[in-house]
């Protein structure tokens, strides 16, 4: 085991070093230059100010010279300071985090405690007009568009009824709060975007519960249990419950790096200062570093989840021999 | 003894004036009361001299001051400085600086202000894009506190203006690097407002400064809210949790026309310092012949655009100056929407539709070009649907392209991959147009992307610049004007108007060509109207 | 057959149908404009009232669904295509060529699709056809997961043995016999996929790097929409709902699928 992980671990290493150089690439093919948004078009900037402002960047260095020094300041874990605020993009990044961090956190769980129970009496009443209103409902979740749904709810909830803030995660008043009251503001203003996202991400784990669920229930051991005449009760939430979770819980493994992703729409239509935002003004103004170092974050952990994944597959079962995976 | 008397009567009238004023708006003004703006767009930077975007140029503008600034009325007028004299040859400039202006941590500020802020932009470490105006100064010195000259390599009107660049605190950045400078996020400068705090994505926040040397603003906070979306934004406005944003025209003319925003909002439209227009790649050979370009400046038009586009909210525009502005030349009229004269040039100029295709041809070669655009601005799109209708009625058939900002700008506009586009112009109050209109400004990267060269507008871009009298300068840019409108090197289309939507609470505000953020610092609100009071 | 199933199966020929058949159903030309109309309510001249260039707001849907539905469906074909070519190579080869497609399928999965999707609509440009081939690209990974799967238990299996016996060579065994008889699973992630599609032009769109107007899509109506928001309840509703229920219809249908195939 231990072996294995180390090669994973070189594995991944290799893997994280193609990748960034495949971003690297990409973003400086991509047209447009940190220059041009600096400048917003404005009749006062002259030429050479602009390519004053590329060579302080280090804009005009061959493209690999550029890497290479990208590559021995991310070695020392630094990813340099942003185009746009010459702040470090670490700092940029996790004042970020926790805000992303936790609005995912919490639909998270909101998704499990109401999909998973949906999902496993759907697969137990299979057919009934209960699985059929089920399906509809989480499947309603899934096809609104965010945008659309979070507009609406503002709209009636925020403004005509002005139950709860409509946007941002704090009140002006803020700072002046105590920290009761800090908590609750925070909380107000986080109802909306964590029911919306919760909404959307309903269908996925339910469905899944569903039908890992339906699959356990058509296992043989499962009716050897009933043919035992075991309670149905015992038989359906200690027996079969127990195996339906595994492929839950190596399907969050795999949500780990959506945990600090974001979504650019949602946290946009809430005003959310998240990483969906943060990435995605990077991007539109070809703020290299801050895209490098959310993409490269980004990566590091679909690598880690993945391997996680991987690692605990085997532990649970056995049959998996880790060495075929390489 | 005489002046005394003389002016006796002169104060009594400035305070009956003011006695007026005050009772006609029932009360007196109150300090107190925050005012929440609504932006899509957060601040860069705090520094001023490395801030290119609006929403750092807005901040900065109520922290800081130039040396100079435009009054409500477009004439420039001192900030910092008391006054300037330029010497006759228009080589040396001498400003006069108010005394007693303290920055806001309570350090004096000086002419040594001024070095630190010429000497930063014209600095090639700093990533600063203002170093052109500044390139033409050959030094600066200091005569003594309160007293500088500044020496220009030749003449240089648009100068004076330039000395509005905000005034940066030498005592605090002198021994910084400007580029990484904790600063940007805590600055200390001499305007109305102190910066409070920053919570990036969120807000900024700022309070007003007692000591400002125009006195205490009378509202006591600013907060700057960053809604990235303007459907959130219109939500939160409804919501009255934002006191003061912009309309798009559609906003203006339905959705803020009800009961309710009637009531609690006050709106303001006047023409905005910007116009859009439609320009040519004048080195495509569709395009050389001035008389197609004015066939399609016939051929459209404005007026439904303005209608259609801007509900009605802007006007047409004829030249590159702000139609409130002394340079802009009344007498150049608009030419009227008249498709007929549209053809008869266009067959003049040799195109003909030979093979019935309703499309014109010359040479073998159809009249058909690519517009292109930059995505995200509704209006420039919405425009250019309506041109390509009203083209086609004349045998002109455009295509249509929106691309992304910056790929826009490095890919198409800088290297000059383009037929025709549309775009805007923002416009500075000095109408020097030099780097837009002057034909050794057409390399890559620079301004004059449509390729226009005119012997005459050239040499009067030069005098433009060389002087320093209003009244010359006027004749210089109405003739510039008329010529340009005759050439049709772009196809100007109109200028928007500006729609800021305040909260009715507010009182004071004063629309003038300026806009109405001249007098923010009187604007109040009524102590039984106030809604933040701690 | 189950109820929602068939409710699936309507919603999603019902649009098809209106796509097909939009030149005849839409009462007006999607991109006549009318300035002395603009953002009219629904009435009986315009029974979905009329946007902000005062359009048909009803002819404009029945061709966005048009090109809503051309967007989900070649971006399928085309995530499709590469996902059973490289999930069937992978599996049937095995060793290193499946080693090398499994880590250019981590990598893949290591962008965000977003990121993807900018980076190549800012190389290129908002056309069309680059949304529907980028939106293909960037999300083909899942299909060549589950072929590869499937393949790798079928190619085990004695009727491929006795096809290799009489000779055949690997091409004819992957696609007359491996990839017919792995598709079911794959059939489900594409009807989803459909549905995936939809969704994410109109996210696109709500950037404003989605189908560029004039050509009407869903999505794009969906965002001029939003811009009138509070002057044109019509503007929201309409492009909101046929997005709606078309991808619940498709979901419907791939539940359907499912139970069917895979029983």
């Amino acid at each position: 085991m231990g072996k294995y992980i180390f090669n994973r671990i070189i594995g991944l290493v290799v893997l994280l070093l193609g990748i960034t150089i495949i971003t690297f690439i990409v973003i400086h093919i991509a047209p447009g230059k940190p220059t041009d948004l600096e400048a917003q078009f404005n009749p006062k900037v002259s030429m050479e100010a602009k390519e004053r402002i590329a060579h302080l960047y280090g804009l005009d260095k061959p493209l690999y010279i550029q890497y290479i020094e990208w590559l021995k300041r991310f070695s020392r874990f630094d990813f340099g300071v942003s185009f746009m605020d010459s702040r470090p993009v670490t700092q940029k990044i996790l004042e970020r985090i926790p805000i992303t961090l936790t609005i995912e956190l919490v639909s998270i769980i909101l998704i499990l405690l109401i999909g998973i129970p949906i999902g496993v009496t759907s697969a137990v009443k299979e057919g009934s007009s209960y699985d059929r209103f089920m399906t509809v409902f989480v499947f309603i979740g899934f096809a609104m568009p965010t945008f659309w749904l979070s507009l609406i709810l503002m709209d009636f909830i925020g403004v005509r009824w002005g139950v709860l803030p409509i946007s941002g995660i704090k009140s002006l008043e803020f700072e002046k709060f105590g920290n009761f009251d800090k908590v609750i503001d925070i909380s107000k203003h986080l109802v909306l975007p964590v029911l919306v996202s919760a909404f959307g991400g309903l269908a996925g784990i339910s469905r899944y519960m569903r039908s890992s669920m339906l699959h356990v229930l058509k296992q043989d051991y499962i009716r050897t249990a009933r043919a035992k005449g075991l309670a149905e009760k015992d038989v359906l939430y200690k027996h079969a419950l127990k195996n339906a979770f595994l492929p839950v819980v190596t399907i969050l493994g795999l949500s780990v790096p959506g945990l600090i992703g974001g979504s650019v729409i949602f946290e946009s239509i809430f005003s959310i200062p998240g990483m969906g935002r943060l990435f995605y003004e990077s991007v539109m103004a070809r703020d290299y570093p801050v895209i490098m170092g959310v993409l490269v974050i980004g990566a590091v952990l679909t690598l880690l989840g993945n391997l996680l994944a991987d690692i605990s597959y085997a532990a649970v079962d056995p049959r998996i021999k880790l060495e075929d995976n390489l | 003894m005489k002046k005394i008397t003389d002016n006796i009567p002169a104060a009594f009238k400035k305070a009956a004036f003011l006695f007026i004023i005050l009772f006609l708006l029932g009360n007196a003004p109150d300090y107190g009361d925050t005012i929440v703006i609504g932006s899509i767009g957060e601040p860069r930077t705090l520094v001023p001299i490395l801030a290119s975007d609006s929403s750092s140029g807005a901040i900065c503008g109520l922290i800081f001051n130039g040396l100079v600034k435009y009054d409500k009325d477009l004439n420039l007028t001192g900030d910092l400085a008391r006054n300037w004299e330029v010497s006759q040859d228009g080589f040396e400039i001498t400003f006069y600086l108010k005394k007693g202006i303290k920055w806001h941590d309570g350090a004096p500020f000086t002419s040594k202000d001024v070095e630190f802020t010429y000497k930063s932009l014209i600095d090639p470490n700093v990533k600063t894009p203002y170093s052109g105006d500044f390139q033409m100064v050959k030094n600066l010195e200091i005569i003594d506190d309160y007293t500088l000259k500044v020496y220009y390599k030749e003449p240089f009107s648009p100068g004076i203006a330039s000395w509005g660049m905000n005034i940066m605190p030498a005592h605090l950045l002198e021994k910084a690097d400007l580029n990484t400078a904790k600063f940007a996020r805590n600055p200390i400068g001499t305007g109305p407002y102190k910066f409070k705090l920053w919570k990036t994505g969120e807000r900024l926040e700022l309070v007003s400064n007692h000591d400002y040397f125009e006195g205490r603003p009378y509202i006591d906070r600013y907060v700057y809210r960053i809604i990235p979306d303007t459907a959130t934004l219109f939500l939160e406005l409804r919501a009255q949790a934002v006191d003061y944003t912009s309309l798009t025209p559609i906003q203006f003319r339905r959705q803020t026309e009800t009961e309710f925003f009637k009531r609690n909002f006050q709106r303001f439209n006047f023409p905005s310092f910007g116009y859009t227009y439609m320009g040519y790649n004048l080195n495509d050979p569709k395009f050389k012949d001035a008389r197609v370009r004015r066939a399609i400046n016939y051929a459209v038009n404005k007026e439904e655009i303005i209608k259609g586009v801007l509900l009605g909210l802007g006007r047409i525009s004829t030249g590159p100056f702000i139609p409130e502005s002394w340079a802009y030349n009344k007498d150049v009229k608009p030419m009227e929407y008249n498709p007929e004269k549209a053809r008869e040039l266009l067959k003049e100029a040799g195109w003909i539709d030979l093979d019935g295709d309703g499309i014109l041809e010359k040479d073998g070669m159809k009249f058909s070009f690519t517009v292109i655009t930059n995505q995200g601005n509704d209006e420039r799109r919405m425009a250019l649907e309506i041109i390509q209708r009203r083209l086609k009625e004349v045998g002109i058939e455009i295509k249509i392209k929106i691309i992304e900002w910056s790929a826009f700008v490095s890919e198409f506009i800088n290297k000059k991959r383009f037929e025709a586009v549309l775009l805007g112009w923002g416009l500075s109050l000095d109408p020097d147009m030099y780097d837009i209109w002057h034909s050794s400004k057409t390399r890559e990267g620079e301004f004059n992307f449509a390729g226009y060269s005119n012997e005459e507008v050239d040499r009067l871009l030069l005098e433009g610049r060389r002087t320093f009298n209003q009244d010359e300068r006027k004749k210089i840019y109405h003739r510039i004007h008329e010529i340009l409108y005759e050439d049709q090197p772009y196809l100007f289309l109109f200028v928007p108007d500006a729609l800021p939507i305040i909260n009715s609470r507010f009182k004071g505000i004063e629309v003038a060509p300026g806009g109405i953020g001249h007098n923010f610092i009187k604007w109040f609100v009524p102590r039984s109207e106030q809604r933040y009071t701690r | 057959m189950n109820r929602l199933t068939v409710f699936g199966i309507f919603i999603v020929g019902f649009f098809i149908i209106i796509a097909i058949f939009a030149p005849m159903i839409a009462p007006y030309n999607p991109g006549q404009m009318d300035i002395e109309n603009i953002l009219t309510a629904p009435s009986g001249s315009h029974i979905f009232g009329t946007d902000s260039l005062g359009r048909d707001l009803f002819s404009r849907m029945v061709y966005g669904a048009r090109i809503s539905l051309m967007v989900g469906f070649i971006a399928v074909g085309i995530a499709a295509l590469i996902g059973i070519a490289l999930g069937a190579i992978a599996g049937y080869y095995g060793k290193w060529v499946d080693a090398i497609i499994m880590r250019f399928i981590d990598i893949m999965l290591c962008f965000p699709t977003f990121f993807l999707i900018l980076a190549v609509i800012a190389l290129l440009e908002p056309s069309i056809i680059n949304i529907m081939v980028i939106i293909g690209a960037t999300s083909w990974m899942g299909i060549a997961r589950l072929m590869r799967a499937e393949i790798l238990s079928l190619k085990e299996r004695d009727f491929i043995y006795a096809e290799r016996a009489i000779g055949a060579n690997d091409l004819r065994i992957i696609t007359r016999h491996l990839i017919p008889n792995a598709m079911a699973p794959v059939l489900v992630s594409i009807t989803l996929g459909i549905a995936g599609a939809i969704l994410v032009e109109s996210s696109l769109s709500f950037l404003g790097i989605g189908v560029q107007p004039p050509t009407p899509s869903w999505g794009n109506i969906l965002s001029e929409g939003k811009a009138v928001m509070g002057a044109g309840w019509w503007m929201m509703l309409f492009p909101g709902l046929a997005i709606f229920i078309t991808v619940l219809g498709y979901n419907l249908l791939g539940e359907g699928i499912r139970e069917k195939l895979l029983r």
